[in-house]
């Protein structure tokens, strides 16, 4: 599985939606359950997805599904 | 006192292109959200046959249009029952049930018999023009919102709240933020929880912009809309620092000249965190309250100021009468422990259709929180327990009772009890615990549990650990004692 369709899983799982309402420009806030706490899990279950670990500056850049897929792609390669 | 629908029509009158909301792709002027008050209003009369005293059920989702359905409900004289649009199923037939709306907006259930509507529905294109003589305003006593919040066994109890003690309590808050009507408000909180709903209520009768955030998480627009918007102060709870300071480090502290204000509330912050907020914003007033649904900011303290008080709530609110009582109802000296009990318009008059359980809640004219505390001879309340065994994650209530009668339902558990630990990743504050007592240790997997609560439950509410006990601490007549098992924890 691709890690844009795993990330995809992880989301849908947390957020309580199905994995097609999932858009690239979907962004954090968009979906009501979307909020900090919602944000946090996935955050947290990607990094133990992947046994990566995002910095503030990572996090602080990601606005929507595409950042996030990029950003856990990026720390995957390294 | 005016009320809050009427404050912001006189804003729409004396500063009508100003700004009132945006969300970084819409937004509406103080005239434009006045129109769009009064065509929600039109539409939910003759669409929806509603009058004065109906119930409405709306999904309290951060849309533009929430805000003027929600004001024009007031306007109409309308009971609103604002609730978070991802409430479970269960949650939402609780509430529907005790209710009897005759109209349920954003929401679809199996229990709903009655007229439906979406948010959509309502977006009209505020241009209807009105003559502001001919508008006639709620009465102060008119019931204005009833907010279901968590009760201790799991069945919401519906705090009722009229015209006058919200427009009251936007006052008091407004007068101890010092808030101008020239200050720009980020709101990232829920609106479906009293503080969010509070601020924006606060913001608006005040005349000021609020810049609308989905949600703090977004970080890179929440410091976006501070540049764009010139965003001058936000409310927010302590997980949501938690959150800011683990995504951003210290980068809020190059708009320390530009915030005037923040206020925090709904859970208790670690004094480290309070400090750090204090180094990071050395000119902002920094003010945090102590409050409920019921008695909205009964106190409110400001870092600075209380820089030696920090392990204190504050002193009453403005206009708040905060008092200590012994269990007989008598005011007991400073220093003593006692039950914390507020009075004053910003006070609810009572849970909705609970009779028995309101006269249990006043002593006199005083709401009893449930919380203990002492008041020193200066006014400064402490906190010392919370009555209540709520779990609070991340500033939302979870009652441990909902969670145990699910685990319950599992024939391998005989027996559990529900608590709150401290998170492990130091963001929420709490956490569920669930402790079990089982013949089968072995079918103890967690992952499996959460799966068969995850439907059945926010997701909030799903215990991150596990442990197996050999009983359940209770009192004599049978009573949970969550407190004891939290401490032995």
């Amino acid at each position: 599985m691709s890690i844009s369709e795993k990330i995809r899983e992880i989301m849908a799982g947390i957020l309580d939606i199905n994995k097609e309402e999932i858009e690239d420009d979907s962004a954090i806030g968009d979906f009501a359950t979307w909020d900090s706490l919602n944000h946090l899990k996935i955050i947290s279950t990607i990094e133990k997805e992947y046994g990566i670990r995002f910095t503030p500056d990572v996090l602080m850049d990601i606005e929507d599904f595409s950042d996030i897929v990029a950003a856990t792609e990026e720390r995957v390669k390294e | 006192m005016k009320t809050i629908v009427e404050q912001i029509f006189e804003h729409a009158k004396e500063c009508p292109n100003k700004i009132a909301l945006h969300n970084g792709k819409q937004s509406y002027s103080y005239i434009e959200l006045a129109r769009r008050i009064i065509e929600s209003k039109d539409l939910l009369e003759s669409q929806f046959g509603l009058k004065e005293q109906d119930a409405v059920i709306i999904a309290a989702d951060k849309q533009l249009v929430f805000v003027s359905v929600y004001f024009a409900c007031h306007l109409l004289g309308i009971v609103t029952l604002p609730i978070a649009p991802d409430t479970n199923p269960k949650r939402f037939e609780l509430i529907y049930g005790q209710l009897n709306p005759k109209l349920v907006i954003g929401f679809e259930n199996e229990c709903i018999h009655t007229q439906v509507a979406t948010l959509k529905e309502f977006e009209t294109d505020g241009t209807k023009n009105f003559d502001f003589q001919e508008i006639s305003f709620p009465d102060l006593d008119n019931l204005a919102d009833i907010i279901f919040t968590t009760g201790t066994t799991g069945m919401p109890k519906g705090v009722t709240l009229s015209q006058e003690n919200i427009a009251a309590a936007a006052q008091n808050i407004n007068t101890f933020i010092q808030n101008s009507k020239e200050d720009v408000e980020m709101l990232a909180l829920p609106i479906s929880h009293s503080f969010g709903l509070g601020r924006l209520r606060c913001a608006l009768s005040n005349g000021q912009t609020v810049i609308i955030l989905g949600s703090f998480a977004n970080m890179k627009r929440f410091y976006r809309f501070m540049e764009e918007f010139r965003v001058n102060g936000f409310g927010m709870v302590p997980a949501s620092w938690a959150l800011i300071k683990k995504m951003s480090g210290d980068k809020i502290k190059e708009y320390a000249s530009q915030l005037h204000y923040v206020e925090i509330g709904s859970a208790p912050m670690p004094i480290e965190d309070k400090r750090l907020l204090m180094e990071y914003l050395p000119d902002t007033r920094i003010c945090m309250h102590y409050g409920l649904t019921e008695a909205s900011r009964s106190c409110f303290m400001e870092f600075h100021e209380d820089r030696c008080y920090l392990d204190t709530v504050g002193r009453p609110s403005p206009n708040m009468d905060v008092v200590i009582m012994s269990e007989d109802g008598s005011t007991v000296p400073p220093n003593v422990e006692g039950e914390i009990c507020v009075k004053g318009l910003a006070v609810t008059k009572g849970y909705y259709h609970l009779e028995e359980l309101n006269a249990s809640t006043f002593f006199g004219d005083y709401f009893r929180t449930g919380d203990w505390g002492v008041k020193d001879a200066e006014g400064r309340i402490k906190l010392c327990s919370r009555k209540k065994e709520l779990i609070n994650v991340g500033g939302k209530k979870v009652s441990p009772m909902e969670v145990e009668e699910l685990l319950c339902q599992l024939d391998y558990i005989q027996e559990c009890a529900c608590i709150g630990i401290p998170d492990p990743e130091n963001i929420l504050g709490e956490v569920v615990k669930a402790c079990v007592v089982t013949n089968h240790p072995e079918k103890i997997n967690p992952e499996e549990i959460n799966r068969f609560l995850s439907d059945k439950l926010e997701n909030y509410k799903i215990p991150i650990a596990y442990e197996v006990i050999g009983e359940v601490p209770k009192t004599s007549s049978g009573k949970i004692q969550r407190l004891r098992l939290k401490k032995e924890s």
